[in-house]
C-alpha cells in the first residue's frame, strides 16, 4: 500500500496517492508558471483545479483513493501547460528572472542556506561552507548567522522558485522534463521504502521524531526572533527620536551620564557656540549618521525578522555603508583639526599682593558674588564638564568655573596668583588664547572678591581654558572663605585635612602644619 | 511538414475559438463543461485548458459574467452568459468572419486570366 495524502482541490477533499499527489502538484506549478501571478492568472489557475475536482468526483466513488491513472488521462484532457494559454498571450503577465534568495534543498548540508546563497551569487557553496564554519569560531557567531538565515530564507521548493533561485531563464521544456525525474524519483524512493525492513520502520520513526523536534526548536527560535525584532524596533526608534532631538532640537535630551546636563540646547547649538569650526553642521551631521545608520539598519533588521518580505536591500545597503564610511570619516578628520588647534598647552599668570591698609589685620577676606544677581548675565543654558554656555549682555559665551586653591608661602605677605591657562595650534595662539579669558580679582585693602566665573571670548572658543586662583598665605596669616565660594573653592585643599564645603563660612589659619581652624 | 501543418490548423482554430464561445454562450448561459462539450463536439478545442485563460480574459473584458450554481455532484459550478456588451461584440466579430470568407472564398475562386 502506497503512502497517501489527503488534499483539497477546488473545495472538495480527495485522497491521492502519493505518487498521483506529486504529479497533480508538478502540473499546477507548472500551469502557473504558464499563466504568470496575477489576479486573472489565479482565477484561471483556480478554474482549472474546479475543473479537475469536477473530473475526479465524475470518475472515482466516494472515498476511493486516487491513483495516479486516474490523474494522468485528467491532465491529458485538460492539456499540456504549454496548450493551456490564450492565443500565445498569457492571461497575466509572465513573472519570473527577478533572482531571489531561497535555500537550495537540491545542494544541502544543514539547510541549504549556504547551496542558497551560492546560487544567488553564483559562487561555489564550498565558499560559503568554510565562511560559516570560520565565523562559528568568532564565538559561535556563524552559528547564530545561520540560524538567522535559516529562518529567513523560504525554502525553494516549486521549480518555479528555484528558478527564481537561480536567476536563468529556463524552458517550460526543461522543467517538465526535471519534473518527471522528481516524480520518477520519488515513486522510485517509495518503492524502496516498501522494501525496508523493521530496523528501517524504528530508523524512519526515530528520524519523524527528530524531525517534529527539530521543527519545535525551529517554531521556539521563530517565536524568540519575533521578541527580538519587536524590542529592536521600539527601542532604536526610541533612541533615534532621542538622537534626533539631542543633536538638531532643543530637546529635554537624556542626561548621558551627566556630560550634557542641560536642557534647551541642541548639540549643534553646542558645538557651534564652543568650537573653532565654520558650521557645526561638519560635526552634527556626520555625527548623526554615524549613530542614526546603524540604528535605522537595526531598525530595519527588526522589521526583516517580523515581516518577511522580500525586497532589493543589497544596493541600499551598500549605499548605506558608504555614507556611513564618509561620516566617519569625516568625523575624524574633524576631530583630527580639532585636536590640532589643541595642540600645545600655554599659561599666564597674574600676581596680586595683599598689601593691608590697616597693618595689624592678618585675616584676607574671600568672597564672590551670586553671578545671577549681576543682571547683564542670564542663567546658564547647558553644561558639560567645568564648562558651561551663558548669556551675557543678549550674547551666548561660554564660561568656566575657576578653582580657589589656598596654599603654604615663605613670603612675608599673603598673595594671589591668577593662572589662566589654555590650548592653540603653537605657543604663541596658546598663550593668546589663555590671555583672552576675562577674570577679575578685586583687592580693596584685605578684602578679595574673586569672579564666580570665568568668560572665554567667542573669538578663541574652547581651547581647554583653565583658570586656577592661588592664595598664597605665610604662616600666622588667616583666611576667611565667605560660604559664597562654595562652587570655585577646590575640593581638595593640599593645606587642609577638610572638605571645601566643611571649609567656607570659617576663619582659617596657616600653621606650620597647615590650615587649621582660626579660635 | 506535418509539424507545420498542425501548428498553422491551431493557429486558425485559437483565431475563431473566441467567436465559437460567444456564439455558444449566444444560444443560453453555460458553464465550462457544457461549452467543452460543444466545442469538442464541433472539434474546436482539443484540450480543454484552452478555453479557461480565454473565459478569465473575456469575463475581465465585460463580455462575460458569471454566476455560481450548486452540482449535482462535485464541486460548485460556473454559468457564464453573454452581456450585452459581449453581444455587439459577437455581431461585429460574426461580421468580421463572413467577410473574411468571402474574401477567402474571392481568392479561391479566383481565376487567372
Amino acid at each position: 500500500m502506497n503512502t497517501t495524502v489527503n488534499v483539497s482541490i477546488g473545495g472538495y477533499s480527495f485522497t491521492l496517492e502519493e505518487s498521483a499527489y506529486t504529479t497533480l502538484q508538478a502540473y499546477l506549478n507548472e500551469v502557473k508558471i504558464k499563466l504568470g501571478n496575477d489576479k486573472a492568472a489565479q482565477e484561471t489557475v483556480n478554474d482549472i483545479e474546479f475543473r479537475i475536482a469536477e473530473l475526479l468526483s465524475e470518475k472515482i466513488a466516494t472515498g476511493q483513493v486516487v491513483t495516479n491513472e486516474i490523474v494522468k488521462p485528467i491532465i491529458d484532457q485538460i492539456g499540456k501547460p504549454e496548450d493551456i494559454g490564450d492565443d500565445g498571450k498569457a492571461v497575466g503577465n509572465p513573472q519570473y528572472r527577478a533572482k531571489r534568495l531561497y535555500r537550495n534543498p537540491d545542494d544541502s548540508i544543514i539547510a541549504g542556506v549556504c547551496g542558497g546563497l551560492a546560487a544567488y551569487f553564483r559562487v561555489d557553496p564550498l565558499v560559503f561552507r568554510i565562511l560559516f564554519i570560520a565565523l562559528i569560531f568568532l564565538r559561535g557567531f556563524g552559528l547564530l548567522l545561520y540560524i538567522l538565515l535559516w529562518i529567513a530564507m523560504p525554502k525553494a521548493k516549486t521549480p518555479f522558485q528555484k528558478m527564481e533561485m537561480i536567476g536563468e531563464t529556463e524552458t517550460i521544456e526543461d522543467i517538465s522534463k526535471r519534473v518527471r525525474k522528481e516524480i520518477n524519483d520519488t515513486s522510485e524512493n517509495l518503492k524502496k521504502s516498501k522494501a525496508g525492513n523493521a530496523i528501517g520502520k524504528i530508523g524512519s520513526l526515530l528520524g519523524q521524531v527528530l524531525l517534529y523536534l527539530l521543527k519545535a526548536l525551529l517554531v521556539i527560535v521563530k517565536v524568540i526572533s519575533i521578541i527580538i525584532g519587536v524590542i529592536l524596533i521600539v527601542s532604536m526608534l526610541l533612541v533615534f527620536i532621542a538622537l534626533v532631538g539631542a543633536v538638531f532640537f532643543a530637546s529635554y535630551s537624556p542626561d548621558f551620564s551627566g556630560v550634557i546636563g542641560g536642557v534647551g540646547m541642541s548639540l549643534n547649538e553646542i558645538i557651534s557656540s564652543v568650537l573653532d569650526i565654520s558650521s557645526s553642521y561638519w560635526i552634527t551631521i556626520p555625527l548623526f549618521l554615524t549613530f542614526a545608520i546603524p540604528i535605522v539598519a537595526l531598525i530595519y533588521a527588526g522589521i526583516r525578522i517580523l515581516f518577511r518580505f522580500k525586497a532589493k536591500d543589497g544596493a541600499i545597503g551598500i549605499i548605506a555603508a558608504i555614507i556611513w564610511a564618509a561620516a566617519v570619516v569625516s568625523l575624524s578628520l574633524t576631530f583630527f583639526f580639532q585636536m590640532r588647534s589643541l595642540a600645545v598647552s600655554e599659561k599666564v599668570v597674574k600676581e596680586f599682593e595683599v598689601t593691608p591698609v590697616n597693618s595689624n589685620s592678618k585675616i584676607v577676606l574671600c568672597k564672590t558674588y551670586n553671578y545671577l544677581a549681576d543682571s547683564s548675565l542670564v542663567e546658564e543654558k547647558a553644561q558639560f564638564f567645568d564648562w558651561k554656555i551663558v548669556k551675557l549682555k543678549g550674547k551666548q559665551q561660554l564660561a568656566g568655573t575657576p578653582n580657589l586653591i589656598v596654599e603654604k608661602s615663605n613670603e612675608t605677605k599673603p598673595r594671589f596668583e591668577v593662572i589662566r591657562k589654555a590650548r592653540g595650534v603653537n605657543n604663541y595662539t596658546a598663550q593668546n588664547n589663555a590671555n583672552d579669558i576675562v577674570y577679575s580679582l578685586t583687592l580693596n585693602d584685605t578684602l578679595a572678591i574673586l569672579d564666580p566665573l570665568y568668560i572665554i571670548p567667542e573669538k578663541s572658543k574652547w581651547k581647554n581654558q583653565n583658570l586656577t586662583v592661588k592664595l598664597y598665605l605665610p604662616e600666622g596669616y588667616g583666611v576667611y572663605l565667605d560660604e559664597s565660594l562654595t562652587d570655585i573653592l577646590e575640593k581638595y585643599q593640599p593645606y587642609s585635612n577638610y572638605w571645601a564645603d566643611e571649609m567656607v563660612g570659617k576663619t582659617w589659619v596657616m600653621t606650620a602644619n597647615g590650615l587649621r581652624i582660626a579660635k | 511538414m506535418n509539424q507545420e501543418i498542425e501548428n498553422a490548423k491551431a493557429q486558425m482554430r485559437k483565431g475563431v475559438l473566441e467567436l465559437c464561445v460567444l456564439t455558444v454562450l449566444s444560444r443560453g448561459d453555460a458553464y465550462a463543461n457544457d461549452l467543452i462539450n460543444q466545442l469538442k463536439q464541433a472539434k474546436m478545442i482539443v484540450v480543454e485548458g484552452t478555453i479557461y485563460p480565454l473565459l478569465t480574459r473575456q469575463k475581465n473584458a465585460g463580455l462575460l459574467t458569471y454566476r455560481w450554481e450548486e452540482s449535482p455532484q462535485g464541486p460548485p459550478r460556473k454559468y457564464y452568459s453573454l452581456t450585452n456588451e459581449g453581444r455587439q461584440y459577437l455581431a461585429e466579430l460574426l461580421n468580421s468572419w463572413d467577410e473574411l470568407v468571402e474574401m477567402v472564398n474571392a481568392i479561391r475562386n479566383q481565376k487567372n486570366d
